[in-house]
């Protein structure tokens, strides 16, 4: 007889599963598929996303105190104790060495989380974090005195941003090698790598587990704590990205006293639709990564000296001790984008450092650790500099001043799109905008975010020559919105073009979903917008107003 | 946070809730979906199919009764339900099955057809034949192949080495095919 299996478990029921489904199981899915499920799910309840709505909070030492003070006593974990006694920032000459080590002094968070039960004690001694780089110094004491020399945490670590979006990921954790550590108290780090700025990472403790079949049996304990993060100063790259048909382009460029991020572009500049608008990344689709040239990569000293490797040095995962560059990654996300990550050993001065050179261009650098004011009652910013730090970077130093606000709108049947506010050096622009419903009905599903569908956001880009620009920078990733009100909302975009812009072109279709199926009612609402700031200055907005395309009668 | 706050979440907090329940159980669900139907759908079907099996646990969330199995274990079966639909529909002409007269390698066998389906009665042996297994091969058997963890995950889970877990799978399938009379064919 044939007996195939997968057959007879489809007969299982709840009653058969419901013994099995209480281990503890282990199950991974890739970022990008959650983002996805995340958002069809939450497009098909018509519900608000709360993680879009997730406000940007201050991340400064002082603030990060405050709120880590907040997190603790609201915890319903049993936190006992907070390891003030001890500086957990000595565990980090461990892994850097002391050379540099008073440049990262400051900004290593310690006097962390203490949290036990009758049988472990788990103890969060310090932290360190450049939003992409994070280190994690922990302890794990068996408080019955037993042995930990055969063991290991049975530990899972998870992180939470401060924006939603795509985020790579990446994190593992190790024995620390310290005289600190005794039979029964042993000392971890975590590595975590992350593609978006980290807003908190939660530590949770299963037991200890073996370190083989031959070692003693697995002790079960719950314990669990969420720290929030802060960041040290960080360096961003200048874009000069001038060959409009380049196959790459650079994105943001960071670099930290622990590690370079770079993030890599595909141009997404393809040939004009009907209405003379390009098509963003929100068409969705996946874009091969072959064709991305590796680069070779630099760090450029004011005195002179160079420190990198070239490009055939670079492999993924390879270890680079012998230049003191170390886990080097370049990975393709799904939007055929990539970056490449290269975490250093041990502590580069950035005051030091003037460019990275990617390839044959040089990227001059310059600090973006914005210096902000506390907030009087509540961290919570407002919507515009929330928008800022999400499509800018957390890091990103702070120019919402210079935006300007109102002035440029377009009316379609159903919505009216609105530009709020704008800053622009020509090559790079921070534009706001708000789509409302116009006769002051719900907007319900966000016809931007969904744009998928629908054809979207467009974004065209024209030198003075009335030339078209390649661009990059606009995807999924940088472009956020909160539901400000129940009739309107409020966008956020960076657009990075390869040459300077004399204006920008910004589309969307006028659309109106119903239960089963999206109408276009007009092929574009468009807002064409001069990127002059001081013109964008003057009281003469209606010079720039254009009627949307093809508009119908109301 | 336990079943009852969950749903009670779900409950008051809508969104709030799909939130947690997204974060707590896409991946469970996924992995379900996948093991059923990879192969036979794609990546951007078994996305649409978990998305849709979360959405009717939060629209049912009224309906579901926590005294007949905790909340993961009525997960696992709405996915595994969702999972069947998918794979039927996907490929209608063609099933992929897991043979136990036919475990080799990767205990994928896909030349099956209609007529070898087992009647109800026979699967409900299969299934009492695997729990009398006992531990840890008879979860072993169910982490596999009904919750698609890899041998990895589950020699994580279970304190065992990959090499083990497999082993031990393999072991089980043969027993099973002893057991209910199979022929290697």
């Amino acid at each position: 007889m044939n007996i195939f299996l997968h057959s007879a478990l489809d007969k299982m029921d709840i009653a058969d599963i419901s013994e099995i489904a209480k281990n503890k199981m282990t199950f991974n899915l890739p970022d990008d598929a959650l983002y996805t499920i995340r958002s069809m799910v939450f497009k098909k309840t018509g519900l608000l996303d709360p993680r879009v709505n997730t406000a940007y909070r201050k991340t400064g030492r002082t603030a990060f105190k405050i709120l880590l003070a907040a997190v603790l006593l609201a915890s319903l974990l049993a936190v006992t104790a907070i390891a003030a006694a001890l500086s957990g920032g000595r565990f980090f000459h461990t892994i850097f060495g002391s050379g540099g080590y008073d440049i990262i002094d400051d900004y290593i968070m310690t006097d962390l989380a203490v949290t036990e039960n009758e049988q472990l004690r788990l103890t969060v001694e310090s932290a360190l974090s450049d939003g992409h780089f994070s280190y994690i110094v922990f302890s794990v004491e068996r408080l019955d005195g037993g042995s930990m020399s055969r063991l290991t945490p049975d530990m899972e670590i998870k992180t939470a941003y401060l924006q939603q979006g795509y985020s790579v990921r990446g994190m593992y954790f190790e024995r620390l090698e310290t005289e600190e550590n005794t039979d029964s108290l042993v000392y971890y780090i975590a590595y975590i790598k992350t593609g978006l700025d980290l807003k908190t990472v939660d530590l949770n403790l299963y037991g200890l587990k073996p370190l083989s079949s031959e070692d003693p049996n697995e002790m079960k304990s719950y314990l669990s704590v969420s720290i929030p993060v802060g960041y040290c100063p960080v360096k961003a790259g200048e874009h000069m990205n001038t060959d409009a048909y380049a196959n790459e382009f650079i994105g943001n460029i960071s670099l930290s006293p622990f590690g370079l991020w770079i993030d890599l572009y595909r141009n997404q500049n393809k040939p004009a639709d009907e209405n003379g608008m390009y098509r963003s990344q929100l068409e969705g689709g996946t874009v091969s990564y072959d064709g991305l040239p590796q680069r070779d990569i630099f760090l450029c000293y004011k005195n002179g000296k160079t420190v990198g490797a070239a490009a055939d040095q670079f492999s993924d995962m390879e270890y680079m001790h012998s230049i003191g560059w170390t886990n080097v990654t370049r990975l393709p996300n799904k939007n055929g984008n990539s970056y490449i990550s290269i975490r250093f050993d041990h502590i580069a001065d950035i005051d030091k450092v003037k460019s990275v050179r990617i390839g044959t261009t040089e990227y001059m650098l310059s600090y973006s650790d914005p210096v902000r004011e506390e907030s009087s009652e509540t961290d919570i910013i407002d919507p515009y500099e929330s928008l800022y730090h999400m499509i800018f970077g957390a890091n990103a130093p702070l120019q919402i001043e210079d935006y300007i606000a109102e002035g440029i709108n377009a009316e379609g049947r159903q919505f009216e799109l609105s530009l709020e506010k704008i800053w622009t050096d020509k090559t790079t622009t921070g534009i706001y905008f708000r789509i409302s419903s116009r006769d002051g009905s719900d907007i319900g599903i966000n016809p931007i975010l969904f744009a998928s569908e629908l054809g979207g956001l467009s974004i065209n880009a024209k030198d003075k020559n009335e030339n078209e620009l390649a661009w990059s920078g606009v995807n999924t990733g940088y472009i956020r919105c909160s539901q400000s009100s129940p009739d309107s909302y409020l966008f956020g975009i960076k657009i990075q073009t390869a040459a300077a812009a004399e204006h920008i072109t910004v589309g969307i279709s006028d659309t109106r979903s119903t239960e089963s199926e999206y109408i276009r009612y007009v092929p574009y609402l468009t807002l064409s917008i001069p990127l002059d700031m001081d013109k964008l200055k003057e009281d003469a907005y209606a010079g720039f107003i254009e009627t949307p395309v093809g508009m119908p009668e109301a | 946070m336990n079943d009852h706050t969950l749903v009670k979440l779900i409950k008051t907090k809508p969104n709030i809730g799909l939130s947690e329940l997204l974060d707590r159980y896409a991946a469970l669900i996924y992995s379900i979906v996948s093991a059923r139907a990879l192969g036979t759908a794609t990546c951007e079907d078994i996305e649409e199919c978990v998305s849709s099996v979360i959405f009717e646990i939060y629209k049912n969330v009224e309906k579901i009764d926590l005294k007949r199995g905790g909340f993961k274990a009525y997960v696992s079966v709405a996915a595994r339900r969702s999972a069947i639909d998918l794979f039927w529909k996907s490929q209608k002409n063609r099933k992929k099955v897991i043979p136990i007269d036919d475990y080799a390698g990767d205990l994928v066998e896909d030349s099956l057809t209609e007529d070898i389906v087992l009647e109800a009665e026979e699967k409900r042996q299969l299934i009492k034949a695997i729990f009398e297994l006992g531990e840890p091969d008879s979860q072993i058997l169910f982490r596999k192949y009904f919750y698609g963890q890899k041998s990895k995950e589950i020699a994580k889970d279970i304190g065992l080495t990959s090499a083990a877990v497999d082993m031990r799978a393999f072991r089980s399938l043969k027993k099973l095919r002893d057991k209910m009379g199979g022929t290697k064919q």
